[in-house]
């Protein structure tokens, strides 16, 4: 490949330098003061910390499936060879890395354990057969050995990817690329199956009697589609620095907005076969799951998702235009990701009222065939979790972790370059030009 | 019927080719692009380029309006939709009730699995189909394949040809505006 062909610009083009230490140290302020105002709202509530574990788990989340896709770009980047995305490609490496503050971020949950997943009871996983048969996974030393056993591959893989591409940027060679590619095929399978087992223990753990076909895959699904909202923005805010003027053009904004439509169809595809699934054949132990969210204030949510996250925004991101402007596709960008934590909101936060006694009391009626007095029971408790403190612990929490993950992506691309320079690739993906 | 001088038309059409317009071969793509932008800025309508791959830019240079595709396939799709939910209401609601597994005669949930691979087959036909009208296809023959020259399109040859039903041809001014684009070859063709 010619290398006479890349024309970057100027060196300030593509490094962040200063740029990157001060909004990392923003960040990074941000993150701390959120976070510890959400700590002592959580503590003024007097709940033993239970609506701020909730919140801070819900956050935690939905930024390990943002760092999780960020993997799962860089992955298949190289697994199916592309080159549009080499210029991508960086930023999508420094996010992946987040999986180190994540694991860090591990330890409030850990220590939360039994305020928040009703399987550290011994004496509600005692009280029927079908719990106590879970007890060999849904324990607390197995919990931490499969969370130990999950973060390892992850930070190893997305230690490694940034590590090797970072060193091609200075011999140049190719052979980088190639072990790249070696290792993406494995690394691959490995991240699809750890994001599914971390959407069941993390979430669908949380109601231990529920039983279904799809959740992991829900979260799968909902969890890959925010690094193509994710990557516009970022990218966005980087040519508004004057950084990647050249090398990010509509075309690469058009793809990623392809497919962002393209996982946004997936969650759906997913989340209605699961629904459609369980309304067929109406059993109890699985229509838990959606009687929680049918009722009261719970039943806007769940339109809410249903429109905000599939109907609306599938006319909004259909057309070619809406692909190719900036300010549209940084708008859709957006929405997608509030609804995206909103997805998340919807699958952990009812857990809230539901894991206490008053809410096993009320949630009784359904082994009786009973929504009428469920309803009755379980109306006022349903909106526990929906209270401004609460929401507002939840909105923090989004922000802290947000902020201290931000800070640790900008302090990795402080230095580095913005593109990978040396990779043979890149003039094709400067040159990249969309056709359809 | 007159049928000798119906035959006699016909022989003198076969004998007698038609001018379908001029072919002009260009050197490299860099140079169908510059010879692009000035065919378009002389007001010609009816031409086109010929190149053995796509060349960056080109969509732009000769100002194509969008295809009108996206919006036969959004037609069929809806129709796709609108048609399997209507047929399952019309036969489990409404023509012949049954319950099954005791569920309501008419649900959306339950329909949703029809008319989601409905709207994808009527999509995806109306794309195909709709392709080939907007296109052209079949068309077993074209003028230009006269053209022993034009063989290499498919190799390396780039290629503009600009047909002489356009309002603006003219056998000699044409010639020599080719010529001028920097063209090495520029050939009548006769159908």
């Amino acid at each position: 490949m010619e290398h006479s062909s890349i024309n970057l610009g100027p060196r300030e083009e593509f490094y962040l330098d200063q740029a990157a230490s001060r909004t990392s140290k923003m960040a990074l302020a941000i993150g701390l003061v959120a976070l510890a105002v959400a700590a002592v709202l959580g503590f003024t509530r007097h709940d033993s910390m239970r609506q701020f574990l909730f919140g801070y788990l819900t956050a935690w989340c939905f930024y390990f499936g943002i760092t999780a896709s960020a993997l799962f770009f860089v992955l298949s980047h190289h697994l199916f060879r592309s080159t549009w995305s080499v210029v991508l490609r960086r930023l999508a490496e420094a996010l992946a890395c987040n999986f180190i503050p994540l694991a860090i971020g591990l330890i409030p949950i850990l220590l939360g354990l039994h305020q928040i997943y009703p399987w550290t009871s011994a004496a509600y996983m005692h009280s029927t057969v079908e719990l106590r048969n879970k007890l060999g996974i849904l324990n607390e030393k197995f919990f931490l050995i499969r969370c130990i056993l999950y973060f390892i591959p992850l930070i190893a893989l997305s230690l490694y990817f940034r590590r090797v591409s970072l060193v091609q940027d200075q011999d140049g060679h190719v052979s980088r690329l190639l072990a790249l590619r070696k290792h993406s095929g494995w690394g691959f399978l490995a991240l699809f199956w750890i994001i599914n087992f971390v959407g069941a223990d993390f979430i669908m753990s949380l109601q231990p009697k529920w039983l279904t076909y799809a959740e992991p895959l829900f979260f799968f699904a909902g969890a890959i589609m925010t690094i193509y909202a994710v990557l516009p923005l970022l990218a966005m805010w980087l040519q508004q620095k004057g950084r990647l003027q050249n090398a990010i053009t509509v075309d690469h904004y058009h793809d990623l907005g392809r497919w962002l439509f393209a996982w946004m169809m997936f969650w759906i595809y997913i989340g209605f076969a699961q629904y459609m699934l369980i309304w067929y054949a109406n059993i109890p132990k699985e229509t838990l799951f959606f009687l929680i969210r049918d009722m009261g204030p719970w039943l806007w949510i769940t339109l809410a998702l249903l429109f905000g996250h599939f109907v609306i925004p599938f006319f909004g991101l259909f057309s070619r235009r809406a692909k190719r402007r900036k300010g549209l596709l940084a708008f859709w960008c957006v929405w997608l990701l509030v609804f995206a934590y909103l997805d998340l909101f919807w699958q952990i936060m009812p857990m809230v009222w539901v894991n206490t006694p008053a809410g096993e009391r009320a949630l009784n009626h359904i082994n009786h065939f009973d929504p009428y007095h469920l309803e009755r029971s379980a109306g006022a408790l349903a909106w526990i979790p929906l209270s401004p403190e609460a929401i507002a612990v939840n909105i923090l929490c989004v922000l802290g972790i947000g902020g201290l993950l931000l800070a640790h992506t900008f302090y990795l691309l402080r230095k580095e370059s913005l593109v990978p320079l040396k990779d043979p690739g890149l003039p094709e993906s400067l040159a990249f030009e969309d056709h359809v | 019927m007159a049928s000798t001088t119906s035959t006699s038309s016909t022989t003198q059409e076969v004998s007698e080719p038609r001018l379908f317009g001029l072919l002009a071969e260009f050197s490299e793509a860099s140079n169908l692009i510059s010879a692009a932008a000035a065919i378009r800025d002389a007001g010609y309508k009816r031409w086109d380029c010929y190149s053995p791959f796509p060349v960056h830019g080109m969509d732009r240079v000769m100002r194509l309006k969008p295809t009108v595709l996206p919006w036969m396939v959004f037609a069929g799709g809806f129709a796709g939709a609108t048609g399997a939910l209507a047929l399952a209401w019309f036969c489990n609601a409404y023509a012949y009730p049954l319950i099954f597994s005791g569920k309501p005669y008419w649900s959306l949930p339950a329909n949703i699995p029809v008319a989601f691979p409905l709207t994808i087959l009527l999509a995806s036909i109306t794309t195909f189909f709709g392709l080939w009208a907007l296109t052209g296809l079949p068309r077993p023959h074209h003028p230009l394949f006269t053209s022993e020259r034009f063989r290499r399109v498919t190799d390396d040859g780039f290629f503009i040809a600009i047909e002489a039903t356009d309002p603006c041809y003219h056998t000699a001014t044409t010639t020599e505006l080719l010529r001028r684009l920097g063209a090495i070859a520029v050939e009548e063709i006769k159908d």
